[in-house]
Protein backbone atom coordinates (compact mmCIF):
# COMPACT_ATOMS: atom_id res chain seq x y z
CA UNK A 1 0.00 0.00 0.00
CA UNK A 2 1.34 3.52 -0.72
CA UNK A 3 2.24 5.79 1.99
CA UNK A 4 -0.96 7.79 3.16
CA UNK A 5 -1.25 11.03 1.84
CA UNK A 6 -1.83 13.61 5.06
CA UNK A 7 -2.77 16.91 3.16
CA UNK A 8 -6.36 16.67 2.50
CA UNK A 9 -6.25 19.54 -0.74
CA UNK A 10 -3.60 17.01 -1.91
CA UNK A 11 -5.95 14.30 -1.42
CA UNK A 12 -8.83 15.73 -3.09
CA UNK A 13 -6.64 17.19 -6.39
CA UNK A 14 -5.36 13.39 -6.25
CA UNK A 15 -9.23 12.08 -5.99
CA UNK A 16 -10.48 14.55 -8.79
CA UNK A 17 -7.69 13.59 -10.75
CA UNK A 18 -8.09 9.51 -10.46
CA UNK A 19 -12.24 9.98 -11.43
CA UNK A 20 -11.54 11.97 -14.25
CA UNK A 21 -9.18 9.60 -15.50
CA UNK A 22 -11.60 7.03 -14.54
CA UNK A 23 -14.07 8.82 -16.62
CA UNK A 24 -12.01 8.75 -19.81
CA UNK A 25 -11.52 5.34 -19.18
CA UNK A 26 -15.19 4.51 -19.09
CA UNK A 27 -15.27 6.07 -22.45
CA UNK A 28 -12.57 3.83 -24.11
CA UNK A 29 -11.45 0.60 -25.27
CA UNK A 30 -11.07 -0.27 -21.18
CA UNK A 31 -14.73 0.77 -20.62
CA UNK A 32 -15.83 0.47 -17.09
CA UNK A 33 -18.15 -2.80 -16.29
CA UNK A 34 -15.97 -4.34 -18.60
CA UNK A 35 -15.35 -8.38 -17.97
CA UNK A 36 -12.61 -9.75 -17.95
CA UNK A 37 -10.12 -9.96 -20.74
CA UNK A 38 -10.51 -12.51 -23.46
CA UNK A 39 -9.24 -16.39 -22.88
CA UNK A 40 -6.17 -15.11 -24.53
CA UNK A 41 -5.03 -13.47 -21.32
CA UNK A 42 -4.05 -14.75 -18.01
CA UNK A 43 -7.28 -13.40 -15.93
CA UNK A 44 -9.61 -15.15 -15.35
CA UNK A 45 -13.66 -14.72 -15.83
CA UNK A 46 -15.28 -14.93 -12.32
CA UNK A 47 -17.97 -12.23 -13.12
CA UNK A 48 -21.27 -13.74 -12.35
CA UNK A 49 -24.10 -14.62 -9.54
CA UNK A 50 -22.72 -17.52 -6.90
CA UNK A 51 -24.37 -19.94 -5.02
CA UNK A 52 -23.08 -21.72 -2.27
CA UNK A 53 -21.69 -25.08 -3.38
CA UNK A 54 -19.97 -26.49 -0.43
CA UNK A 55 -19.67 -25.92 3.45
CA UNK A 56 -16.43 -23.84 4.93
CA UNK A 57 -13.65 -26.23 4.85
CA UNK A 58 -11.44 -25.52 7.59
CA UNK A 59 -7.48 -25.22 7.08
CA UNK A 60 -6.62 -24.05 10.11
CA UNK A 61 -8.89 -23.33 13.06
CA UNK A 62 -9.66 -20.13 14.74
CA UNK A 63 -8.11 -20.27 18.32
CA UNK A 64 -8.62 -17.03 20.14
CA UNK A 65 -5.87 -15.01 22.71
CA UNK A 66 -7.09 -14.08 25.94
CA UNK A 67 -8.03 -11.06 25.43
CA UNK A 68 -10.88 -12.28 22.65
CA UNK A 69 -12.15 -14.43 24.54
CA UNK A 70 -12.73 -12.15 27.43
CA UNK A 71 -14.53 -10.28 25.47
CA UNK A 72 -16.75 -12.83 24.38
CA UNK A 73 -18.04 -12.57 27.76
CA UNK A 74 -18.64 -9.37 28.73
CA UNK A 75 -20.21 -8.07 25.22
CA UNK A 76 -23.59 -7.35 25.97
CA UNK A 77 -25.88 -8.76 23.06
CA UNK A 78 -28.37 -5.75 23.39
CA UNK A 79 -25.52 -3.42 22.09
CA UNK A 80 -24.67 -6.27 19.03
CA UNK A 81 -24.26 -3.58 16.34
CA UNK A 82 -25.88 -6.16 13.70
CA UNK A 83 -29.49 -5.33 15.69
CA UNK A 84 -29.09 -2.24 13.83
CA UNK A 85 -28.32 -3.26 10.38
CA UNK A 86 -24.38 -3.03 10.42
CA UNK A 87 -23.46 -4.72 7.87
CA UNK A 88 -21.04 -7.82 8.42
CA UNK A 89 -17.60 -8.14 7.35
CA UNK A 90 -14.77 -10.26 6.56
CA UNK A 91 -14.48 -12.86 7.30
CA UNK A 92 -17.93 -14.13 8.22
CA UNK A 93 -19.46 -12.51 5.58
CA UNK A 94 -18.34 -14.57 3.02
CA UNK A 95 -19.44 -18.13 3.88
CA UNK A 96 -22.76 -16.95 5.29
CA UNK A 97 -25.15 -18.78 2.74
CA UNK A 98 -26.27 -16.03 1.23
CA UNK A 99 -25.77 -15.79 -3.02
CA UNK A 100 -22.52 -13.71 -4.27
CA UNK A 101 -21.31 -11.55 -7.22
CA UNK A 102 -18.31 -10.69 -8.79
CA UNK A 103 -18.17 -8.09 -11.21
CA UNK A 104 -14.69 -7.34 -12.65
CA UNK A 105 -14.10 -4.48 -14.44
CA UNK A 106 -10.66 -2.72 -15.74
CA UNK A 107 -9.40 -1.21 -12.66
CA UNK A 108 -11.25 -2.99 -10.26
CA UNK A 109 -13.24 -5.99 -9.02
CA UNK A 110 -16.55 -5.03 -6.87
CA UNK A 111 -17.39 -8.31 -4.71
CA UNK A 112 -21.10 -8.62 -3.91
CA UNK A 113 -22.91 -10.04 -1.39
CA UNK A 114 -26.99 -10.52 -1.03
CA UNK A 115 -26.39 -10.45 3.01
CA UNK A 116 -26.58 -7.03 4.25
CA UNK A 117 -26.37 -5.74 0.63
CA UNK A 118 -22.41 -5.08 1.29
CA UNK A 119 -20.57 -4.00 -1.69
CA UNK A 120 -16.42 -4.34 -1.60
CA UNK A 121 -14.70 -2.32 -4.10
CA UNK A 122 -11.04 -3.91 -4.57
CA UNK A 123 -9.38 -1.59 -6.24
CA UNK A 124 -6.94 -2.75 -8.51
CA UNK A 125 -2.86 -2.07 -8.31
CA UNK A 126 -1.57 -0.50 -11.19
CA UNK A 127 -4.94 2.25 -11.82
CA UNK A 128 -3.12 5.01 -9.54
CA UNK A 129 -5.63 4.49 -7.22
CA UNK A 130 -5.58 6.80 -4.07
CA UNK A 131 -4.71 4.93 -0.96
CA UNK A 132 -6.40 5.91 2.73
CA UNK A 133 -4.45 8.16 5.31
CA UNK A 134 -3.35 7.04 8.25
CA UNK A 135 -6.36 7.46 10.51
CA UNK A 136 -9.02 6.29 8.05
CA UNK A 137 -10.41 2.94 8.59
CA UNK A 138 -13.54 1.16 7.25
CA UNK A 139 -16.12 -1.24 7.99
CA UNK A 140 -15.44 -3.25 5.09
CA UNK A 141 -11.85 -2.51 5.58
CA UNK A 142 -9.49 -1.11 2.42
CA UNK A 143 -9.45 -3.37 -0.28
CA UNK A 144 -6.51 -3.74 -2.77
CA UNK A 145 -6.08 -6.92 -5.29
CA UNK A 146 -4.15 -8.27 -8.79
CA UNK A 147 -4.48 -11.17 -10.65
CA UNK A 148 -1.72 -13.62 -10.24
CA UNK A 149 -1.96 -16.03 -12.98
CA UNK A 150 -5.28 -17.85 -12.70
CA UNK A 151 -6.22 -16.31 -9.50
CA UNK A 152 -7.61 -13.28 -8.56
CA UNK A 153 -5.63 -11.94 -5.08
CA UNK A 154 -7.15 -9.06 -2.75
CA UNK A 155 -5.60 -8.09 0.64
CA UNK A 156 -7.46 -6.04 3.12
CA UNK A 157 -6.42 -4.04 5.95
CA UNK A 158 -7.89 -1.06 7.70
CA UNK A 159 -10.73 -2.69 9.30
CA UNK A 160 -12.67 -0.51 12.12
CA UNK A 161 -13.00 -2.51 15.16
CA UNK A 162 -15.63 -4.71 14.95
CA UNK A 163 -17.65 -6.56 17.49
CA UNK A 164 -18.54 -9.49 15.40
CA UNK A 165 -15.98 -9.23 13.21
CA UNK A 166 -14.99 -13.36 13.47
CA UNK A 167 -18.29 -14.12 14.47
CA UNK A 168 -22.21 -12.91 14.57
CA UNK A 169 -22.93 -15.62 16.25
CA UNK A 170 -24.02 -15.51 20.13
CA UNK A 171 -21.72 -14.62 21.93
CA UNK A 172 -19.55 -12.99 18.93
CA UNK A 173 -15.85 -12.71 18.51
CA UNK A 174 -14.88 -9.39 18.07
CA UNK A 175 -12.04 -8.39 15.47
CA UNK A 176 -9.63 -5.30 15.49
CA UNK A 177 -8.23 -2.91 13.64
CA UNK A 178 -5.46 -4.84 12.60
CA UNK A 179 -7.27 -7.55 11.28
CA UNK A 180 -5.87 -8.79 8.07
CA UNK A 181 -7.98 -10.81 5.22
CA UNK A 182 -6.44 -12.34 2.32
CA UNK A 183 -8.43 -13.99 -0.58
CA UNK A 184 -7.13 -16.15 -3.16
CA UNK A 185 -10.30 -16.63 -5.79
CA UNK A 186 -10.01 -19.57 -8.71
CA UNK A 187 -12.08 -20.97 -10.88
CA UNK A 188 -11.74 -25.02 -10.32
CA UNK A 189 -13.71 -26.83 -13.15
CA UNK A 190 -16.55 -23.76 -13.30
CA UNK A 191 -16.66 -23.83 -9.73
CA UNK A 192 -15.49 -20.66 -7.72
CA UNK A 193 -13.16 -20.93 -4.72
CA UNK A 194 -11.61 -19.13 -2.36
CA UNK A 195 -8.84 -19.12 0.54
CA UNK A 196 -9.24 -16.55 2.99
CA UNK A 197 -6.26 -16.17 5.49
CA UNK A 198 -7.18 -13.52 8.59
CA UNK A 199 -4.78 -12.78 10.63
CA UNK A 200 -5.70 -10.23 13.81
CA UNK A 201 -2.32 -10.40 16.63
CA UNK A 202 -5.04 -8.80 18.63
CA UNK A 203 -7.55 -11.50 18.86
CA UNK A 204 -6.49 -14.88 17.72
CA UNK A 205 -3.52 -16.97 18.32
CA UNK A 206 -2.26 -17.57 14.89
CA UNK A 207 -3.71 -16.93 10.76
CA UNK A 208 -6.67 -18.61 10.39
CA UNK A 209 -7.07 -20.19 7.30
CA UNK A 210 -10.13 -21.72 5.39
CA UNK A 211 -11.78 -22.44 1.80
CA UNK A 212 -15.16 -22.02 0.44
CA UNK A 213 -16.80 -22.99 -2.67
CA UNK A 214 -19.76 -21.73 -5.04
CA UNK A 215 -21.50 -22.37 -8.21
CA UNK A 216 -22.69 -20.74 -11.18
CA UNK A 217 -26.12 -19.60 -10.25
CA UNK A 218 -28.80 -17.50 -12.53
CA UNK A 219 -31.15 -16.84 -9.55
CA UNK A 220 -32.47 -13.23 -9.40
CA UNK A 221 -30.15 -10.70 -7.27
CA UNK A 222 -32.16 -9.85 -4.18
CA UNK A 223 -31.61 -7.15 -2.33
CA UNK A 224 -31.47 -7.46 1.31
CA UNK A 225 -33.11 -4.01 2.68
CA UNK A 226 -32.46 -4.65 6.47
CA UNK A 227 -35.27 -3.16 8.32
CA UNK A 228 -34.21 -1.63 11.68
CA UNK A 229 -37.57 -1.50 13.54
CA UNK A 230 -37.95 -4.95 12.44
CA UNK A 231 -34.09 -6.34 13.90
CA UNK A 232 -35.68 -4.03 16.98
CA UNK A 233 -38.29 -6.71 17.04
CA UNK A 234 -36.40 -8.89 18.66
CA UNK A 235 -34.41 -7.16 21.55
CA UNK A 236 -37.12 -6.96 23.88
CA UNK A 237 -36.42 -10.94 23.71
CA UNK A 238 -33.14 -10.79 24.40
CA UNK A 239 -32.06 -11.49 28.14
CA UNK A 240 -30.21 -7.67 29.09
CA UNK A 241 -26.88 -8.70 30.42
CA UNK A 242 -26.41 -5.50 32.51
CA UNK A 243 -29.87 -4.62 33.87
CA UNK A 244 -30.23 -2.03 31.34
CA UNK A 245 -32.43 -1.94 27.73
CA UNK B 1 -23.83 -26.21 38.68
CA UNK B 2 -25.71 -23.04 36.64
CA UNK B 3 -25.69 -25.79 33.46
CA UNK B 4 -27.53 -27.80 35.46
CA UNK B 5 -30.17 -26.09 36.89
CA UNK B 6 -30.78 -24.65 33.85
CA UNK B 7 -31.58 -27.65 31.74
CA UNK B 8 -33.22 -28.72 34.92
CA UNK B 9 -35.83 -25.56 34.50
CA UNK B 10 -35.87 -25.91 30.59
CA UNK B 11 -36.72 -29.12 30.75
CA UNK B 12 -39.69 -28.50 33.39
CA UNK B 13 -41.36 -25.48 31.58
CA UNK B 14 -41.44 -27.29 28.36
CA UNK B 15 -43.12 -30.32 29.94
CA UNK B 16 -45.52 -28.00 32.08
CA UNK B 17 -45.96 -26.66 28.70
CA UNK B 18 -46.42 -29.68 27.22
CA UNK B 19 -48.76 -30.67 29.81
CA UNK B 20 -51.25 -27.80 29.08
CA UNK B 21 -51.27 -28.13 25.49
CA UNK B 22 -49.07 -25.66 24.58
CA UNK B 23 -45.86 -27.52 23.14
CA UNK B 24 -46.03 -30.98 21.70
CA UNK B 25 -42.65 -31.91 21.45
CA UNK B 26 -41.55 -33.22 17.84
CA UNK B 27 -38.23 -35.09 16.48
CA UNK B 28 -35.34 -33.51 17.02
CA UNK B 29 -33.77 -31.65 13.74
CA UNK B 30 -30.30 -32.16 12.00
CA UNK B 31 -28.11 -30.66 14.29
CA UNK B 32 -25.61 -29.86 11.91
CA UNK B 33 -27.20 -26.95 10.69
CA UNK B 34 -25.21 -23.67 11.82
CA UNK B 35 -25.65 -22.62 15.50
CA UNK B 36 -29.04 -20.24 16.04
CA UNK B 37 -28.14 -17.33 18.18
CA UNK B 38 -31.43 -17.81 20.46
CA UNK B 39 -32.70 -21.27 19.82
CA UNK B 40 -32.37 -24.51 21.16
CA UNK B 41 -31.96 -27.18 18.42
CA UNK B 42 -31.81 -29.24 21.19
CA UNK B 43 -36.14 -28.56 22.45
CA UNK B 44 -37.53 -28.58 19.36
CA UNK B 45 -41.72 -27.71 19.73
CA UNK B 46 -45.18 -27.32 18.05
CA UNK B 47 -47.20 -24.20 18.91
CA UNK B 48 -50.73 -23.32 17.68
CA UNK B 49 -52.21 -19.80 17.60
CA UNK B 50 -53.77 -16.97 15.48
CA UNK B 51 -51.40 -14.74 13.42
CA UNK B 52 -51.10 -10.92 14.99
CA UNK B 53 -48.15 -9.95 13.13
CA UNK B 54 -46.40 -10.79 9.87
CA UNK B 55 -43.43 -8.24 9.21
CA UNK B 56 -41.68 -9.77 6.13
CA UNK B 57 -38.38 -7.92 6.30
CA UNK B 58 -35.05 -8.56 7.27
CA UNK B 59 -32.95 -9.33 8.93
CA UNK B 60 -35.40 -11.72 10.06
CA UNK B 61 -38.84 -11.84 8.61
CA UNK B 62 -41.31 -11.78 12.24
CA UNK B 63 -44.57 -13.88 12.57
CA UNK B 64 -46.49 -13.04 15.83
CA UNK B 65 -48.67 -15.43 17.11
CA UNK B 66 -50.84 -15.52 19.82
CA UNK B 67 -51.55 -18.89 21.75
CA UNK B 68 -54.64 -19.62 23.84
CA UNK B 69 -53.92 -22.04 26.74
CA UNK B 70 -56.88 -24.43 28.23
CA UNK B 71 -57.64 -21.74 31.05
CA UNK B 72 -58.22 -18.95 27.95
CA UNK B 73 -54.51 -17.04 28.76
CA UNK B 74 -52.93 -15.81 25.76
CA UNK B 75 -49.30 -15.65 24.93
CA UNK B 76 -47.94 -14.27 22.62
CA UNK B 77 -44.61 -15.96 20.51
CA UNK B 78 -42.72 -14.37 18.55
CA UNK B 79 -41.86 -16.70 16.02
CA UNK B 80 -38.29 -15.65 13.63
CA UNK B 81 -37.48 -17.08 10.48
CA UNK B 82 -34.30 -16.98 8.54
CA UNK B 83 -34.30 -14.31 6.12
CA UNK B 84 -36.69 -12.95 3.16
CA UNK B 85 -34.42 -13.73 0.65
CA UNK B 86 -33.91 -17.23 1.34
CA UNK B 87 -37.82 -17.75 1.98
CA UNK B 88 -38.79 -15.63 -1.10
CA UNK B 89 -36.97 -18.56 -2.76
CA UNK B 90 -39.36 -21.25 -1.26
CA UNK B 91 -42.18 -19.04 -3.01
CA UNK B 92 -42.81 -17.06 0.94
CA UNK B 93 -44.55 -13.67 0.57
CA UNK B 94 -45.71 -10.80 2.41
CA UNK B 95 -48.90 -12.63 1.59
CA UNK B 96 -48.26 -15.81 2.97
CA UNK B 97 -49.66 -14.71 6.63
CA UNK B 98 -52.80 -12.41 7.49
CA UNK B 99 -53.77 -11.48 10.77
CA UNK B 100 -56.73 -13.15 12.27
CA UNK B 101 -55.10 -16.71 10.42
CA UNK B 102 -54.95 -19.68 12.48
CA UNK B 103 -51.31 -21.83 12.19
CA UNK B 104 -49.30 -24.85 13.79
CA UNK B 105 -45.74 -23.59 13.60
CA UNK B 106 -42.60 -25.86 14.60
CA UNK B 107 -39.06 -25.42 15.67
CA UNK B 108 -36.28 -24.94 18.25
CA UNK B 109 -37.84 -22.77 20.69
CA UNK B 110 -35.47 -20.17 22.36
CA UNK B 111 -32.73 -21.04 24.92
CA UNK B 112 -33.69 -18.24 27.01
CA UNK B 113 -36.48 -20.79 29.05
CA UNK B 114 -38.44 -17.18 29.91
CA UNK B 115 -39.29 -16.18 26.81
CA UNK B 116 -41.61 -17.15 24.06
CA UNK B 117 -40.02 -17.61 20.92
CA UNK B 118 -38.98 -20.12 18.29
CA UNK B 119 -37.15 -20.36 15.07
CA UNK B 120 -39.69 -21.80 12.36
CA UNK B 121 -38.77 -24.88 10.43
CA UNK B 122 -42.07 -25.92 9.58
CA UNK B 123 -45.32 -23.73 9.45
CA UNK B 124 -49.04 -25.48 8.55
CA UNK B 125 -51.51 -23.32 7.33
CA UNK B 126 -55.13 -23.28 7.93
CA UNK B 127 -55.48 -25.64 4.76
CA UNK B 128 -53.15 -27.75 6.08
CA UNK B 129 -50.72 -26.91 3.51
CA UNK B 130 -47.07 -27.58 4.98
CA UNK B 131 -44.32 -24.66 4.16
CA UNK B 132 -40.67 -25.75 5.05
CA UNK B 133 -39.62 -22.37 5.99
CA UNK B 134 -35.97 -23.77 7.07
CA UNK B 135 -34.95 -26.60 4.86
CA UNK B 136 -31.60 -28.61 5.87
CA UNK B 137 -28.65 -28.15 3.18
CA UNK B 138 -29.83 -30.24 0.59
CA UNK B 139 -33.32 -28.47 0.36
CA UNK B 140 -34.93 -31.59 2.78
CA UNK B 141 -37.10 -31.27 5.41
CA UNK B 142 -35.67 -30.81 9.17
CA UNK B 143 -39.01 -31.27 11.30
CA UNK B 144 -41.45 -33.66 11.41
CA UNK B 145 -44.43 -33.64 13.25
CA UNK B 146 -46.06 -35.54 15.50
CA UNK B 147 -49.09 -38.18 13.87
Amino acid sequence: MRSANANPLRRRVFEAAAVGALMFVGTGPFAANAQAPSASSEVPDLSGIWKRAERREVLTPLRLNARAEALRGVLDERAYPKYDCVAATMPRIVTDSYNFQIQQQADRVLLMFEKDDVVRTVWLEGYGHPAPSVGEYFLQGYSIGRYEGAELVVETTKFTYDPHGFSDGSPTIASSQRKTVSERYWLDEGRLRVEVVTEDPLMILEPNRFRYAWDRTDEEWLEFACDIENSHTVLPFLTPQYGVP
Amino acid sequence: MREMMKSSIATFLVGALAAVGLLLPIDRADAHHSAAVFFDRDQIVEIRGVVTRWSFLNPHPILMVEVTDPDSEKVEWLMQFTNVLNMRRLGITDATFATGMEVTVAGPRALAEEIYALNPELVVLPDGTEIVAAPGQGGERRVTRPN
